[in-house]
């Protein structure tokens, strides 16, 4: 302010009633006794007014609360994940032989069950052998990370082997492996009689996410939810995570 | 009552303030949905948000914010977080106003053509209608700099209005028409 006249900042504050009781007043004995300044507060004022109804503020529902798993699972999964990431990516330029690789994946999709209460193999981590995977959070299909490990997968070739369970009965392993040479790259499902398996390559690695019994439309959205968040190495955005809620909503359990 | 059932309840009272400020930043209502959303994710996940009211309110928009400039990130846009706080030349420091040319429409209109550093804070102030104190905690500059920004961006919008090609027709000219 000088001379006592007020600045055009201290016009917007006080249409904003930011100013302190004191200096508000003495503004307003300027605004009564200046119709320019009065013509600018008035104009402030509407022009607040006509922002604020700018904007049609849509219906917006507050996302679900998904319920907190126990501390100790958390940081056994991410422990457990990132040292098998790790021992992966020591692997990465060792590359493999051929091996039926979708009965080996099946295998190892067979060969976990529950996570198990002994939170083994505390962080060894290589920050970087983490980032060179992609382990999708699949919680908006209501799919909760419950198993990592590293096993061997094509002859002593590793594959980072990860565990997802459901609330109905469902099983998800996605098995991540350094990629094949001469391996088919384009995208392609497997189906057999009650499960289903889908793979992909993305970057340096072959993806192949497997299920039994779960509802095809289910399955091959999740499928193709990781495809393609894997390739961008993106979580999912909001339209991805509501398609797969309601996608989940209007499916059956898995019956495995 | 739980801390997350506070944070639900409070996220519950801003979301409609909260989807203003995120489309003054994205101009996109699909986005700004989303934003949102993510918003509410991370606070209902935050473990020890903060327990005064109003300094709840700036974090949730904090929250959003930083989440809007991660996705400016990923997107490699170059409208970067350094454009947010840039610096704008103030248009004099009065502008020839004419309340008349001011409404919804016009507003609607300039207000996107505004550099995103203006339409951020008047997204907080005016549209998300936070204190100068509560902006500048959302935004981590001082309520001082807050002032200033309001004052320049609304000068903006003024002068982007007086020039913007929608007018008042006189009251004759109306009502020949």
């Amino acid at each position: 302010m000088t001379d006592g006249r007020p600045t055009f900042e201290e016009l917007n504050a006080y249409v904003d009633k930011e100013l302190p009781p004191e200096r508000a007043a003495q503004v307003a004995r300027a605004i009564a006794g200046d119709p320019r300044l009065a013509q600018q507060v008035a104009a402030l004022s509407q022009l607040r007014a006509a922002v604020a109804e700018s904007v049609e503020i849509p219906e917006i529902a507050l996302p679900a609360p998904a319920p907190r798993p126990a501390r100790w699972l958390i940081a056994a999964c991410v422990a457990t994940l990132l040292l098998a990431a790790s021992a992966l990516f020591v692997h990465l330029m060792d590359r493999p032989q051929t091996g039926d690789w979708l009965a080996a994946a099946w295998q190892l999709h067979d060969g976990w069950s529950l996570p198990k209460d002994d939170p083994s193999g505390t962080a060894q981590v290589h920050a970087a052998a983490f980032a060179a995977t992609y382990v999708p959070d699949l919680s908006a299909s209501k799919l909760s990370l419950v198993y990592a490990t590293r096993a061997p997968y094509l002859g002593d070739d590793p594959a980072l082997v990860v565990g997802y369970r459901g609330t109905r009965g469902c099983k998800v392993t996605l098995v991540i492996a350094a990629a094949q040479s001469g391996s088919e790259h384009a995208p392609r499902l497997i189906e057999e009689p009650a499960r289903r398996a889908y793979a992909w390559r993305a970057g340096a690695f072959d993806y192949l996410l497997l299920a039994e019994a779960m509802d095809p439309k289910r399955f091959l959205l999740i499928a193709k939810s990781v495809e393609r968040a894997s390739i961008e190495r993106l979580p999912f955005d909001e339209e991805t995570r509501s398609a797969l809620l309601e996608n989940r909503r209007a499916s059956k359990p898995c019956l495995a | 009552m739980t801390t997350r059932d506070k944070t639900h309840d409070r996220l519950t009272r801003h979301l409609g303030r909260l989807y203003g400020y995120a489309i003054s930043l994205c101009q996109d209502p699909e986005e700004a949905k989303g934003l949102v959303q993510e918003c509410a994710l991370k606070a209902l996940a935050a473990r020890n948000p903060p327990d005064d009211p109003a300094a709840h309110r700036a974090w949730l928009f904090k929250i959003l914010r930083n989440g809007f400039l991660d996705r400016l990130r990923r997107k490699a846009v170059r409208e970067s977080a350094a454009e947010l706080i840039a610096a704008e030349q103030v248009p004099g420091e009065y502008w020839a106003a004419d309340e008349r040319l001011i409404s919804v429409l016009t507003v609607k209109l300039e207000l996107a053509r505004l550099p995103q550093s203006h339409r951020e804070i008047i997204g907080l102030i005016d549209i998300a209608g936070l204190s100068y104190g509560e902006a500048a905690e959302a935004l981590e500059v001082p309520a001082g700099t807050v002032m200033s920004r309001i004052s320049r961006a609304r000068a903006a919008l003024m002068a982007a209005i007086a020039e913007g090609p929608v007018r008042v027709l006189p009251l004759k000219e109306r009502k020949s028409s």
